[in-house]
């Protein structure tokens, strides 16, 4: 790897695929037909590191590998495997892994036929004016219909299907056919090595030895150890102390030229400095300009984490600290809730980077959560003309005592086949939304844009869409401002007594239905206690509707003899796990479900 | 010396009962291994009693199954084995037998006693025909009676009637219950076991159940029922002295309050648990192969299907949620270290101070599973 790889040997490219169409699998294949992997390593699915992602079937930070591949006519080239996230809330960051390639595969399974959840990913690569090669994967299968799946590509994308490649990433089959067509179909790099240094950054995590690490794709000019490093966002400069590839073990290189994706480090010690879609130049020799498409991701969803047990407080925040290390997108700051303690508000990016991150915060640090409903930041403006931003709903003040409320809106654009246009429709105004676009594409495939606010969004709006579709609307949005709406706040008193961490803010014309819907499931979570429990939702003084969680009256077994004294034991030890995550709120004890009843909430 | 009881489990039945999850084999008359159950029971009995020196041997129950298709020479056989293994002096030893109605003839009840069983407790279940065919029990409307009205008279010390309430069928379920608790009670036991019916999972009354041809009581009717029975058994003389167990004075369940006062008990036979307390306030508890024919087949020492070790922490908390079950309930001192748990108890109802003890209330009784969780749950 000593002498330089000229650009016309380099071939940058990602998968995008639907979850379980084999995108892991065909890099495992690609990996070990290069000869990357060991067979150890093969079994491990090299690419998703966390175990969650392994889990959740969900790749959430992007990765890069290069691939060493040997042409059948004796050449040598470098193909970089760049990963990217698979989910909407990962939107941005997906946009800048693929601003790093010049070439994707979309794989697709050749039973299952085109999924709705790809198409995204599919346009943004389109937007970006990437080489598209369709992969059909899984050909082994009995039930594979790729001649159909060819029309599917062609009739649901637009896209010629004809060359699409037959494969299957489990046998083997088909992988020499993939490689030579990253080499034939997707286009070299095009960079000037002699330019001054420009590098994108597609990706970025702490790392206890190095600090903060870099994954970065060289667009201009050269990049090597000991160079002083210019992060344009911030204005920062560091050292660079190593410059590296994965192969997918890390391996140090002298440097990376103009075409070539790599790591670099320079003892960088706040995340924040090393952004997703910034540039880095070269401080001594900058570029004129940085690369475009550059914006700070900020949190869009907030709620409230509480430790089930007061005195894991402090571990929570040591967690939340660290893990703050690895991803800057997530933002907390000390909250106290009458209800529920002291605890932390916490800013995502969406409600699944939100999941990922209160799962990692419980099974990596082991803290049970009560986590209240996600809200978005409001805009309050005061009688006095002050400006005030709130991300707590309880905070929100009563009606009348302010002059008017904002709501954060995203611009939201929906793919769908045009037999669901109807009902998208319709769920599109129900959630207070403003037709913007609609586009038919000649595919039989129609593009709506809505402006919708963004708290819609986060209530369920993306699996009641793929419910009504039955699953072929993709939907991807951006912020698009703030509104003035209507909006009140809504409360839930458990027993007479407002509970802070279960308020929630609706429209005027929606919160009675809204109301009436959340004491409804609340009704179903809240386990039944020793007297009866009255759940009623309220706008300021007003109650607008009630419920009651009758008291239990029997729950007893009859026998405890020899035997039973074992079982009934083990049942109760069970039981005591499942009662983990309750929390007493006054004189009643509510599950984690409760607070979350108003997600439920159509 | 600390008390122990030994339970003697009798696996073999004619049938199985509608309802029944309990490790039975059942068995025609004839093919019933006598010699070779009883071989294993007093084998195993050899291999466990050296640990269990220097207990005071109080009961022996011999349960099933079905232990009234016994020979009543194994029945005083294993009873003089249990015996001598523990150099029991007791006069007043509790040796129980369980009985189906249909066994209970004069010569059967003749030679339980020549046996050595003080106690007998006849599974009448109900004097209803409809409930009687619904629990597919192999007795008719008035044996039960007729088999408790002649244990009366035939000398044991007490006689126990067992009867399952809260059976689905036509009509008022608390009038059918009231018929048959009449009924039972009025026949002379001195003794009543009561017992809500659970429909267990896998049973065929409980797949009946799934399929909807009967429908189990809701949660008002059936605790309209248990509230009946307390008031009609209390009115009769019977002291309701354990969720499911009603008593004449001077008769409660010696071998039955073992359990609730977590006190050591040694089970022999298939399917049978023990439980043995360690020096230093461990425990242990331990259970047999449910299948008679790998109980039998196993070696002494492969005999055991489940075996837990609790700590002196378990223990003291098993302790006060089985003696929540009793109405003489705990020492206020068990709740040393628990006074969140004692104070919602008195707050809501579900005990009360009575001296030094804390005693459940009816609601108590209700309600005790809802009371043994807070008591497994040490956040409270």
């Amino acid at each position: 790897m000593a002498a330089p790889v000229p650009p016309e040997r380099i071939r940058n490219f990602s998968i995008i695929a639907h979850i379980d169409h084999g995108k892991t699998t065909l890099a495992d294949r690609l990996m070990e037909s290069t000869q990357a992997l060991t067979e150890r390593e093969q079994s491990e699915q090299f690419l998703d590191r966390m175990d969650l992602e392994r889990e959740r079937g969900i790749t959430i930070k992007a990765q890069a590998v290069r691939l060493i591949h040997k042409t059948a006519g004796g050449e040598t080239y470098q193909l970089n495997l760049i990963d990217t996230p698979g989910h909407v809330d990962f939107h941005y960051e997906v946009s800048r892994s693929l601003y790093a390639c010049e070439g994707v595969l979309l794989v697709i399974d050749a039973a299952q036929g085109v999924e709705a959840q790809t198409l995204a990913n599919v346009y943004a690569a389109l937007d970006v004016d990437l080489e598209i090669i369709p992969v059909l994967n899984k050909v082994d299968l009995p039930v594979a219909r790729p001649d159909e799946v060819r029309e599917e590509i062609e009739e649901t994308i637009g896209l010629d299907a004809q060359d699409a490649l037959e494969v299957s990433a489990k046998t083997g089959v088909g992988i020499s056919s993939v490689l030579d067509a990253i080499v034939e179909r997707v286009p070299p790099p095009n960079g000037d090595r002699e330019a001054p240094l420009k590098a994108l950054i597609f990706d970025s995590w702490y790392d206890p030895y190095k600090g903060v690490v870099a994954l970065v794709r060289v667009v201009d000019g050269s990049l090597k150890k000991g160079q002083k490093l210019r992060f344009w966002a911030t204005g920062k400069v560091y050292e660079c102390s190593s410059v590296g590839v994965f192969t997918p073990n890390p391996l140090t290189v002298p440097g990376l030229d103009a075409g070539e994706v790599g790591i670099v480090a320079g003892a960088i010690k706040d995340i924040s400095h090393a952004r997703v879609g910034d540039t880095i130049t070269d401080d001594d020799r900058p570029c004129a300009e940085p690369l475009p498409g550059f914006r700070t991701v900020k949190p869009m969803v907030f709620a409230g984490l509480f430790p089930v047990e007061g005195k894991d407080y402090q571990a929570l925040k040591d967690a939340l600290e660290k893990l703050t290390l690895n991803d800057s997108a997530v933002t907390f700051e000390p909250e106290t809730s009458a209800a529920l303690g002291f605890g932390f508000r916490c800013g995502f990016l969406g409600l699944l980077h939100m999941e990922i991150i209160q799962e990692r915060l419980e099974r990596e640090h082991e803290i049970d959560l009560i986590t209240t409903a996600p809200s978005v930041r409001y805009r309050v403006h005061t009688k006095e003309g002050e400006l005030v931003e709130v991300e707590n709903p309880a905070q929100i003040p009563e009606a009348g005592a302010y002059e008017s409320i904002e709501e954060p809106c995203v611009t939201a654009t929906i793919y769908v086949p045009q037999e669901f246009i109807g009902p998208v429709v319709q769920l599109c105004e129900e959630r207070r939304g403003v037709q913007k676009d609609m586009n038919y594409a000649n595919t039989g495939r129609v593009q709506i844009v809505y402006e919708l606010p963004l708290a819609e969004m986060v209530f369920g709006f993306y699996d009641r869409l793929k419910t009504l579709s039955r699953g072929y609307a993709s939907v991807d949005y951006e912020p698009s401002g703030y509104r003035t709406s209507n909006l009140v706040r809504l409360d839930v008193r458990v027993n007479g007594e407002r509970i802070d961490a279960l308020a929630t803010v609706a429209h005027r014309d929606h919160a009675y239905h809204r109301g009436q819907e959340l004491c409804t499931k609340m009704k179903e979570v809240v386990p039944r206690q020793m007297y009866d429990v009255a759940i009623q939702a309220a706008i300021g003084s007003r109650v607008i509707t009630r419920v009651t969680v009758k008291a239990m009256r029997k729950d007893v077994t009859a026998k405890c003899y020899g035997g039973d004294v074992s079982r009934k034991r083990k049942l109760l030890e069970k039981q005591k796990k499942g009662k983990r995550r309750m929390k007493s709120v006054g004189s009643v004890e509510l599950p984690q479900e409760a607070f979350l009843s108003v997600l439920k909430v159509e | 010396m600390e008390p122990l009881g030994v339970y003697v489990h009798y696996p073999f039945c004619r049938s199985r009962c509608s309802y029944c999850d309990f490790p039975i084999a059942v068995v025609p008359e004839p093919d019933i291994p006598h010699d070779e159950y009883r071989g294993a029971v007093v084998a195993e009995l050899h291999a466990r009693a050296p640990a269990l020196a220097g207990r005071e041997l109080v009961s022996i129950y011999i349960g099933g199954g079905t232990p009234s298709l016994a020979r009543p020479s194994d029945v005083e056989a294993v009873v003089a084995a249990v015996r001598a293994a523990f150099s029991a002096q007791r006069s007043k030893l509790e040796i129980t037998l369980e009985a189906n109605p249909v066994d209970c003839t004069p010569d059967r009840l003749e030679a339980w006693r020549r046996a050595g069983i003080t106690r007998l407790s006849i599974g009448a279940q109900s004097a209803d025909p409809e409930e009687l065919v619904t629990l597919g029990r192999d007795h008719r409307m008035g044996e039960g009676r007729e088999a408790l009205a002649r244990a009366a008279g035939a000398g044991f010390e007490s006689v126990s009637a067992d009867l399952i309430l809260g059976v689905p069928g036509p009509g008022n379920a608390g009038k059918r219950a009231l018929r048959s608790l009449d009924a039972l009670a009025g026949s002379g036991p001195d003794h009543l076991s009561v017992y809500e019916l659970t429909f267990e999972p896998s049973t065929p009354l409980d797949a009946r159940r799934r399929r909807g041809e009967i429908a189990a009581l809701g949660e008002d009717e059936l605790e309209e029922i248990y509230r009946l029975c307390h008031s009609e058994l209390g009115s009769r003389g019977y002291e309701h002295y354990e969720i499911s167990s009603f008593a004449r004075p001077g008769h409660r369940a010696v071998h039955n309050s073992l359990y609730w006062r977590a006190a050591e008990y040694l089970g022999l036979g298939s399917g049978a648990s023990s439980f043995v307390r360690h020096p230093g306030g461990s425990g242990e508890r331990w259970r047999n192969h449910r299948s008679v024919h790998r109980y039998l087949a196993a070696a002494p020492d492969e005999r055991i299907a489940e075996r837990d070790s609790l700590s002196p922490a378990d223990l003291r908390a098993d302790r006060l949620w089985l003696g929540l079950r009793t109405a003489d309930g705990v020492d206020e001192r068990a709740f040393e270290g628990r006074s969140k748990l004692l104070a919602y108890l008195l707050d809501t109802g579900l005990a009360r101070r009575h001296e030094n003890y804390i005693r459940p209330t009816l609601r108590g009784f209700l309600c005790a599973d809802y009371v043994a969780q807070r008591v497994i749950d040490d956040r409270w």
